[in-house]
């Protein structure tokens, strides 16, 4: 049984280089084209093809929301998004807007296909080149590891007190708080209070306060 | 450029004129109706009717529009005059040709005009007119000829008026006229509007005038960071700007002006501060902040403290302005640059791996081998457009700050690329210049590229202090080091011109160990004066090397 796919993506040169390779693995039939997300939810529409093939930067839209509505309207579609961006912000945004799959623009064409059948035969999952090296980034288990002085520290920060003030809290000298600040500076790779205390809040190290109190 | 408003102006005015003529005709019949003289005055009063008519007449000529006015006072008068026997009833005529004159030619040509009134209205009476003896005509010629010039200069004064209320039109012009100017100062920079060099010299100006041991000087905008563009003479002290509500800093802003401060600027305890806005009228646009040892501040000081930064204030923020419009229209050109390689090379370059994908699936088994090389070069090449997409992307924003951007760009380019970071980073609350910042950005986006590009590194370390407005950036690798140079390497001397814009100076060397270091370091004043008369002395060793 052949596999229907659906190119989107506006460069004619990238469609048609794409279709050759499908054309080519025997199994695949490009059932229809389109350059623009207009053209494509038409597409969608009239050819119901298994698996469509998003760019994520399109002439009237963003590829990625036109995932999420593709994903929303027939739920067992396969997805694959293709990129020309670079970073994993890319990557996740098409893991969450329901994509199949992910494919940057430098890998050859034959990528794309092994993309395209994971996609047709499990359409609710997801498969990206570099995907666990992503996650693993995402998850930062690398990410600063604290002192328990240090979370002290830190906590009293967020907190708003000075140099003297976390010194009395905690029955150190200045010079020591000094330098366990300068320690977390480095550990959380931030230059000033400011930077450091976004930082511990984005890795989780501390909570935001609750608003209002 | 004639605007709709002043030719409605205009519309209105020639109404005004013709008015004004059928009223003074109209009086002038009545009033010789109503004395019984209309008859023997009417050859006078058809040449004046027909006078009148002529001067109202819409003509081509500007310049005998302009001057029609007198020549009607002119004519008007020698009608009224050659009237026998002498009639008072014709005078109120003369005031129609001042009022003309003042509507078009202004305060000037209503002089004349009336001027000419009153030569041709004497004329009889100072050859002795016989007719004229025993009558009023003296009186009431003189008085008619006050009358008109009042009404001229009145006029005038409507002409003033009018065209000094400008509509729209007027504003864009004025808005056209200061953009001109601004182009014509851009293409002079960068002496004149340069904020760094202007907190310079207000700096030397303090010290000279004004006694300050110390200042500071930061650009600011109400609710944002101050940035600093000038300090001097430097010391070990460190600023702090601090402008949380209830300091010396945000009172002086609050209250527009100059405070001594209590507590210390520095941690040096031997120096008086005192923070000074910069305001035009009521809106603080820069801080400037002083120190002095020993003796604290008077009020009369701080006064002439004041008149000193304000006397600068527009200059300092014309040049900010300037300094962010560029900056802007730098950032939307680097993100138009991202979007033309990203939907026009780029797409163009993946898709030529598409063919050769086909062509290699077709292909007979002995090429394949050189088919997948060049599929591989191929992918390397879009890899790198995918990276310069990024970087070109990448801004500082006002949320985010030089090492925040940096340590994000590093650990993203790091970690893709395999490489560890080891980051160490230090930034004062107050800002570099935006201009300064991106150029720092980019050399670092330059060097960290190379050691991900060219040199097989395993380490990265990337040190930047930013003491505002001082500051420090290094980038090590430990890679291949330095390759011979190319001639198709741009990378170091564009790193190099960022570097001279940015005021810094760049040295790209072999790290100790192994690998390749590029350094940027402020200049200080001397090595900035020295660098303006091409003597640096590291430019010769800075161009031998290639960071490729």
């Amino acid at each position: 049984m052949t596999i229907r796919i659906l190119l989107v993506d506006d460069h004619q040169l990238i469609r048609e280089g794409l279709r050759r390779a499908f054309d080519r693995s025997g199994d695949f039939e490009v059932v229809g084209e389109a350059g623009s997300v207009a053209d494509a939810e038409e597409a969608l529409q009239t050819l119901s093809p298994d698996v469509v093939i998003f760019d994520v930067r399109l002439p009237d839209g963003s590829g990625l929301d036109a995932v999420r509505a593709a994903r929303a309207a027939y739920h067992d579609i396969g997805i694959v998004v293709l990129t020309m961006y670079a970073g994993d912000d890319q990557l996740f945004g098409a893991l969450d807007a329901g994509a199949s799959a992910f494919v940057p623009k430098d890998a050859p064409a034959e990528d794309v296909v092994i993309a395209a059948r994971h996609a047709a035969s499990s359409p609710r999952s997801f498969t990206a080149p570099d995907l666990a090296e992503a996650m693993r980034r995402r998850m930062s288990p690398t990410g600063p590891q604290l002192s328990p002085r240090e979370k002290e520290v830190l906590d009293l920060l967020a907190e708003g007190l000075g140099v003297a003030q976390i010194s009395r809290r905690l029955f150190i000298s200045d010079s020591t708080t000094k330098t366990h600040i300068s320690k977390l500076y480095e550990k959380l790779g931030a230059g000033n209070r400011a930077q450091a205390i976004m930082a511990a809040l984005r890795l989780g190290l501390i909570q935001a306060p609750e608003p209002g109190s | 450029m004639v605007t709709r408003d002043r030719v409605l102006g205009q519309l209105d005015n020639q109404r005004l004129e013709i008015a004004a003529r059928a009223a003074a005709l109209a009086l002038i019949y009545t009033v010789s109706a109503l004395t019984g003289t209309a008859d023997d005055l009417l050859l006078q009063l058809i040449l004046l009717t027909a006078l009148a008519v002529a001067a109202v007449l819409p003509v081509r000529s500007r310049a005998f529009r302009r001057w029609r006015p007198a020549i009607e006072a002119l004519v008007a008068g020698l009608i009224i005059g050659s009237v026998e026997p002498y009639d008072p009833s014709l005078l109120p005529y003369l005031v129609t040709p001042a009022l003309s004159a003042g509507l078009i030619g202004g305060w000037s040509l209503a002089i004349i005009t009336s001027g000419a009134t009153i030569v041709v209205l004497m004329a009889p009476d100072a050859i002795g007119a016989e007719s004229l003896v025993g009558t009023d005509y003296l009186v009431d010629a003189v008085q008619w000829s006050l009358l008109a010039l009042a009404v001229g200069l009145l006029a005038a004064w409507v002409r003033r008026v009018q065209i000094q209320v400008p509509g729209d039109d007027e504003s864009y012009l004025e808005a056209t006229r200061l953009l001109t100017q601004l182009r014509d100062v851009a293409r002079e920079l960068s002496g004149g509007l340069d904020a760094v060099s202007l907190g310079g010299t207000l700096i030397d100006d303090l010290r000279e005038r004004h006694g300050i041991s110390r200042g500071w000087v930061f650009g600011y905008r109400a609710g944002g960071v101050p940035i600093a563009l000038a300090s001097g003479p430097s010391s070990e002290y460190e600023l702090v700007a601090d402008l949380s509500p209830g300091t010396s800093w945000s009172r002086a802003i609050d209250e527009g002006r100059a405070l001594a401060v209590s507590e210390a600027l520095t941690s040096d305890p031997t120096m008086r501060g005192a923070i000074v806005p910069m305001s035009i009228r009521d809106t603080v646009v820069g801080l400037v902040a002083v120190e002095r040892r020993g003796q604290g501040w008077s009020d009369d000081e701080l006064t002439e403290l004041s008149i000193a930064a304000d006397a600068d204030a527009v200059r300092f923020e014309a040049a900010l302005l300037f300094d962010e419009v560029r900056s802007l229209a730098t950032a939307e050109e680097r993100q138009r640059l991202a979007r033309e390689i990203h939907d026009g090379v780029a797409q163009e370059v993946a898709s030529l791996g598409y063919l050769i994908d086909d062509i290699k699936a077709h292909a007979p088994p002995e090429v394949t081998p050189q088919l997948a090389a060049l599929r591989e070069e191929l992918s390397r090449i879009v890899t790198e457009l995918r990276f310069s997409i990024f970087d070109l992307r990448k801004e500082i924003g006002p949320g985010a700050s030089l090492t925040s951007v940096l340590a994000d760009h590093a650990r993203h380019v790091g970690e893709t690329a395999g490489i560890a970071v080891h980051l160490e980073l230090s930034e004062s609350p107050a800002r570099l210049r935006p201009a300064v910042e991106s150029e720092i950005l980019r050399i670092a986006q330059e060097a960290i590229a190379n050691a991900r590009r060219h040199s097989r590194a395993r380490n990265l370390w990337i040190t930047c202090v930013v003491d505002a407005p001082e500051v420090f950036l290094r980038v090590e690798d430990d890679g291949r080091g330095l390759l011979p140079p190319r001639d198709d390497s741009f990378g170091l001397s564009i790193m190099q011109e960022r570097a001279d814009r940015a005021n810094c100076r760049l040295s790209v060397t072999d790290r100790p160990g192994g690998g390749t270091s590029v350094e940027v370091q402020q200049r200080t004043a001397g090595q900035r004066r020295a660098a303006t008369r091409g003597t640096r002395k590291d430019s010769e060793h800075d161009d031998s090397h290639s960071a490729r």
